[in-house]
């Protein structure tokens, strides 16, 4: 069981990643934006984030690196479909840079749930 | 001196005195065409054409003069222009008019007609001057970038759709899958499984869309990957035909880092265009098999064949040409091919046509269009 803050913009979706990750049996943590997430992120502590990156306001690469520059923070999770005219792999090509794990949207449940057990294991 | 400001009949007059041969050299050394018929006597016979006339439509003034400019007219002229220059004509009023006209050998070309009574100083009719210009190249040109634009608006459009698509299909899938083991009925089991494959099924159809927007439409970049692209493209094709149609690949035994030195809207476009021409042909009801082959290491073939009525060895490189296709379906703009053609042979491909498929009854053959392409891999 993980303690997991999940960023999205998309209340959809995010309610269903939540929920996979609920049924799995983590505990999560939703935040509409970057900066929400940020927030919460700085008042307590989580083993895992995962963001989506094309959002409004605060991006996810924002996030991605401001988590990932404190030192002793939590393992990061960068997701992204891409946006019109810019390709998943575009969106993913920078917080990959300092993300543990990318996650290229449409993803399956079983992908979600391997993806979080194998950085949360160790 | 004379006072020639403003006076163009005493300036000419002025020109003349000095040299007098320099008006018909004028007209004979302009690069414009010039043809003018004589008012007086019946049906407008043309008594003058210069050598840019013969230039462009092949005509020697000795084969032209004498006779009414309608010779240049054909087949698939489109009788309400002529209507119109005849009723300029009729009117004493100039015209500028695009017309489908034919040159001496017969090749279709498209002409921007300028006609004009002229009068002569005392306001009397004396002449009539008529200016053609072969736009066939410059519509050629217009035609490759409207298409162009046209698959890159799609492109924009069709990613903008399959994000949000994407962004709606995500929830739908996820959340049947997660809860569907929790219910114990069978059939209503069934009943969401149904459910989930459909969110599947259009998950997979709005990805096909997003590759087509994947960059690839918009980037300038001057290579095009294959099979990769081929499957984008004919994914697209098949969104544009009726279902009627059966398209089949076989890119299995290819290697699947060929490239083409081909901007991918432009390949995009090729391709759209004969394998849009194959359904056609087969009244949308046949089978076009698409095969894709390295030839050998720098070069690579893509065939499109089709089980249609095929082409007649005479017309077959007739096609090409611009407006032949014109006089064989009506709602042929005639510049397809051209376009296409035009296309491949600017990067070094050449399209060769041959038999395609056999036919539903057995007895001839469809047509296949063979791009033999280099391969920069
Ligand atoms: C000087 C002159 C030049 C002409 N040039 C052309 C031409 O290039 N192409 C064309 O289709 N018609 C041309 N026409 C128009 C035809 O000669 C003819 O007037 C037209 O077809 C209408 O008449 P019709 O309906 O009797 O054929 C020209 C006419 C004149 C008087």
């Amino acid at each position: 069981m993980c303690q997991i803050l999940l960023i999205d913009d998309m209340q959809p979706v995010r309610h269903a990643i939540a929920a996979t990750l609920r049924k799995a049996g983590h505990e999560v943590v939703e935040a509409e934006d970057g900066q929400k997430g940020l927030d919460i992120a700085s008042s307590r502590t989580f083993d895992l984030v995962i963001t989506d990156i094309m959002m409004p306001a605060t991006d996810g690469t924002d996030v991605v690196f401001a988590l990932k520059s404190a030192p002793a923070g939590p393992k990061v999770v960068a997701m992204s479909g891409g946006g019109a005219g810019i390709p998943a792999k575009e969106a993913l090509h920078l917080p990959s840079s300092q993300a543990d794990a990318v996650l290229k949207k449409p993803f399956t449940n079983e992908v979600l749930i391997d993806t979080v057990r194998d950085l949360t294991s160790s | 001196m004379p006072d020639s400001s403003n006076d163009g009949y005493a300036a000419l007059g002025h020109l003349i005195k000095g040299a007098p041969d320099l008006l018909k050299s004028i007209l004979e050394g302009s690069p414009d065409t010039i043809s003018v018929s004589d008012v007086s006597q019946p049906d407008l016979p043309l008594t003058y054409v210069n050598p840019a006339f013969t230039k462009t439509t092949g005509y020697a003034s000795d084969e032209a003069l004498g006779r009414n400019c309608r010779f240049l007219q054909g087949e698939s002229t489109n009788r309400d222009d002529v209507a119109r220059i005849r009723k300029a004509i009729e009117d004493q009023k100039p015209i500028d008019i695009i017309v489908l006209n034919y040159k001496k050998d017969g090749e279709p070309f498209l002409n921007a007609l300028r006609m004009a009574p002229i009068f002569d100083k005392s306001g009397r009719l004396s002449a009539y001057l008529g200016i053609q210009r072969d736009i066939t190249q410059e519509r050629l040109r217009e035609e490759k970038e409207k298409t162009q634009n046209r698959l890159e608006t799609l492109g924009t459009a069709s990613g903008a759709l399959a994000h949000q698509l994407n962004n709606l299909l995500h929830p739908i899938e996820s959340l049947i899958s997660l809860h569907l083991p929790d219910i114990p009925d069978p059939a209503i089991r069934a009943d969401l499984d149904m459910a989930r494959y459909s969110a599947h099924q259009a998950a997979d159809l709005s990805n096909n869309l997003l590759g087509l927007s994947r960059g690839e439409f918009q980037n300038s970049s001057e290579s095009t990957h294959l099979p990769d692209a081929l499957i984008r493209t004919i994914s697209l094709v098949q969104l544009m035909l009726p279902a009627t149609v059966s398209i089949q690949t076989d890119f299995r035994n290819v290697p699947a880092d060929l490239a083409i030195p081909i901007n991918e809207t432009l390949f995009a476009q090729v391709l759209i265009n004969i394998i849009t021409n194959a359904s056609q042909a087969t009244k949308h009801l046949g089978i076009i098999r698409i095969e894709l082959k390295k030839t050998e290491n720098t070069r690579l073939q893509i065939s499109i064949s089709d089980n249609g009525p095929g082409i007649e060895k005479s017309d077959r490189d007739k096609i090409f040409k611009p407006f032949y296709s014109k006089s064989l379906s009506k709602n042929s703009s005639g510049l397809g091919l051209p376009v296409a053609l035009q296309i491949i042979n600017n990067i070094g491909g050449i399209i060769i046509l041959s038999e395609g498929l056999i036919q539903p009854d057995g007895h001839g053959y469809g047509c296949m269009f063979t791009l033999d392409l280099p391969n920069i891999t």
